[in-house]
């Protein structure tokens, strides 16, 4: 008799972290270049001593930075836009379901605007990707109508909570298993504001419930009321 | 008998919640705790809104028909008429009465009474009944769906059934078996992601004392599985395993013994793995310094059964498990009397030559056949059905493999004549009444048990051949 089947070997870890950090340098880089370095006729980089002090995280909480940026957060209005990338665990729950999560990249998406100063809506597209190996992938993905809330005008915190739709899918190429359902998700964050952006670490967890799985190839049911489960710990800049 | 439609439906999703899971890393494990609380949170609504729909069905006579058994009282059994199957069992020397044996009886779906499992010793008096029918189906989760099993019912009903032929077993070959909670494996793909449970109770009719099973290949089976992917399952049959008339040998090769018995018996799928004198001879018949493989000495009976309707011969359900005896009592040699050798005889017959069966099996032979000796009679040979020959087929196991339905939208009762044939939903001459699930879990992936027993011996004070 087999031991119960585990899944493959995760083959993407390192590579999935490299990924994000990469993807963090890649969203702060234009930033960086065009607020704390100057190209000057030769090509070169010079730096003013003034803005340098404003530039490296590491700097951001110098006393005026903080005043001038809680300034700023305090104005956010309008429309924003925002990025991120990070670290997501899935799983999925039902009668008939291998509930183990799995840690894997995740990134996500949105763009909305203030319906009050301490109030942003907006859109949100997130996916999750786990690539197995062996041709096996686990996919979920996500849109949703998403609201933050900041509990107090001049400081970072924030609450964020949405409601849109799931799918969470495992495919394999020959077969593929999958389940949509409504979604709810509820979170928090901190903004560190960088002079007219924002970087937004924060943490969340998505949930689904109602779905049924089935599979695509032959079309039959194997559970209702599968849920997804789904753990963001994500790092997101934000334009206003 | 009635089948309770309850399901896994009814499982609590936190039982399912706490299953273990392997892969689940300690930061995973907490993410998991947090994520069920919170997906609990979040179906609550989804959950009461499913109640009240439940509740809706109920008050509109949605119910199902089917109800849990319940046992027939003392005057029920005495009056019932005898099955067949009922009172064929006779003791030996120092063994229970036949009075004792019968208590261990049930009604079966047609009114009459059958026998039923017992333990190998009688509870109350402490007499051996000499034969052990397997695992006490009390402990099976499906028990209080399935009640106590009639054993020989589809044989009972294959007379009413009009199909030229009938075909009755002994009452020592019923053996029960079943697991519950059985993780079924749905491979390394995509299927990887499921993980279906099931509750098993199966009772095939497997003697592995006589020549029966040489030439027939009828044989009654009750397989019941329940499922948490919904899949459910509550079939008598005669099953057809392979050809009649001939089997297939353990070592390779299939043995043409005769004419088929019953004559007309319809040509199953899977097949009936005995072993023969010449595997006897290859594996077990060895020279000085060796030991014998009675590993040779291993039956393997692999079912494949089929429910198809009347109308179109649609298979809407099938499953195959196998079962597997080992060191039966029996083994096919066409040189023997009814072709039947006895695999105790090759541990005392052939002492004079050089190849014979060694190894701990024949110590506990010649061991009896030397306790037999010193009480001044030469004896030089232990009868097959010595109680300390440990060739008593007491050792089984069986493996739960390919439940499938394919009755979505389809009504939950069935019924079809002995061989799961003309399926009907309604009852006709020599009908049986089958249960199924209306489901279809065929998911493009295969989803397999694994094999279960191998450990455990049914055997008990006085147990012996034929058993």
């Amino acid at each position: 008799m087999r031991e119960p089947h585990q899944l493959p070997a995760r083959t993407h870890g390192a590579a999935q972290i490299t990924a994000v950090v990469v993807l963090a340098l890649a969203l702060l880089s234009p930033l960086t270049t065009s607020s704390a370095q100057r190209t000057n006729a030769s090509g070169s980089v010079s730096r003013h001593a003034g803005e340098v002090a404003d530039t490296a995280p590491a700097r951001l909480s110098t006393p005026g930075a903080v005043a001038r940026d809680a300034r700023a957060l305090a104005r956010r209005v309008g429309l924003w836009a925002s990025a991120g990338g990070g670290r997501g665990s899935a799983g999925l729950q039902c009668d008939a379901c291998n509930s183990a999560t799995q840690p894997a990249f995740l990134g996500h998406v949105a763009l909305g605007g203030t319906v009050h100063e301490r109030l942003h809506v907006g859109v949100e597209l997130w996916t999750y990707l786990d690539v197995i190996g062996n041709g096996i992938d686990r996919t979920a993905r996500g849109t949703q109508l998403v609201a933050r809330y900041y509990p107090q005008r001049t400081r970072e915190l924030f609450v964020v909570g949405g409601v849109g739709t799931s799918r969470f899918s495992i495919d394999d190429g020959d077969t593929r298993f999958g389940v949509a359902a409504p979604a709810l998700s509820l979170g928090a964050g901190w903004d560190i504001p960088v002079r007219g952006v924002v970087l937004s670490p924060s943490v969340s967890l998505v949930a689904s419930a109602g779905g049924t799985l089935s599979s695509s190839r032959t079309g039959n049911a194997v559970a209702p009321d599968a849920r997804l489960g789904l753990w963001r710990s994500t790092i997101a800049i934000t334009w206003f | 008998m009635s089948y309770n439609n309850t399901t896994a439906a009814s499982r609590d999703a936190g039982d399912m919640a706490t299953d273990n899971h392997t892969a689940d890393s300690g930061s995973d494990a907490t993410f998991s705790a947090t994520f069920t609380t919170f997906t609990a949170a979040c179906s609550a609504v989804v959950r009461r809104a499913a109640a009240v729909c439940a509740v809706a069905l109920l008050v509109a006579g949605c119910s199902s028909d089917a109800t849990a058994p319940t046992a027939p009282s003392p005057d029920q059994l005495a009056s019932a008429a005898p099955a067949v199957s009922f009172g064929i069992w006779s003791p030996g020397p120092g063994e229970c009465s036949r009075a004792v044996h019968d208590r261990f009886s049930t009604i079966g779906p047609d009114g009459k009474r059958y026998p039923t499992w017992h333990p190998p010793v009688d509870p109350l008096s402490g007499c051996s009944f000499g034969h052990e029918h397997g695992r006490d189906p009390r402990g099976s989760a499906l028990y209080s769906v399935v009640g106590d099993l009639p054993f020989g019912y589809a044989n009972e009903q294959l007379d009413a059934a009009n199909l030229g032929l009938r075909r009755h077993e002994d009452h020592v070959g019923h053996k029960v078996e079943w697991e519950n909670d059985v993780v079924m494996r749905s491979g390394d793909g995509a299927g990887s992601l499921l993980q279906v449970r099931c509750d098993v109770l199966t009772k095939l009719h497997q003697g592995t004392h006589s020549k029966d099973a040489f030439t027939n290949n009828l044989h009654e089976l009750n397989y019941h599985v329940r499922c948490t992917d919904r899949t459910e399952m509550h079939v008598t049959v005669l099953t057809a395993i392979g050809r009649p008339g001939e089997f297939e040998r353990t070592c390779g090769g299939t043995v043409q013994v005769g004419p088929a018995t019953p004559v007309n018996s319809p040509v199953g799928n899977g097949k009936r793995k005995i072993p023969d004198w010449s595997c006897m001879e290859s594996r077990v018949m060895v020279g000085a310094g060796s030991k014998s493989d009675f590993g040779a000495l291993h039956e393997s009976w692999q079912t494949h059964t089929q429910l198809r309707t009347a109308d179109g011969n649609k298979v809407i359900a099938s499953f195959d498990p196998y079962f597997q005896v080992f060191r039966p009592s029996r083994f096919f040699d066409s040189r023997a009397a009814d072709n039947v050798g006895r695999p105790a005889a090759l541990c005392t017959e052939h002492q004079h030559l050089e190849r014979h069966a060694r190894g701990n099996e024949c110590t506990a032979v010649l061991q009896a056949v030397s306790a037999m000796s010193s009480g001044g009679s030469a004896f030089t040979l232990l009868p097959y059905d010595d109680s300390r020959s440990p060739f008593n087929g007491v050792r089984r196991q069986f493996d739960v493999n390919n439940n499938t339905v394919r009755n979505a939208g389809g009504p939950n009762v069935w019924y079809t004549d002995p061989f799961g044939r003309n399926a009907r939903p309604a009852p006709f001459p020599g009908s049986i009444r089958q249960w199924l699930s209306s489901s279809n879990n065929d998911y493009g992936v295969g989803v397999n048990g694994g094999v279960f027993g191998g450990s455990r011996n049914y055997g008990g004070p006085g147990v012996r051949a034929p058993n």
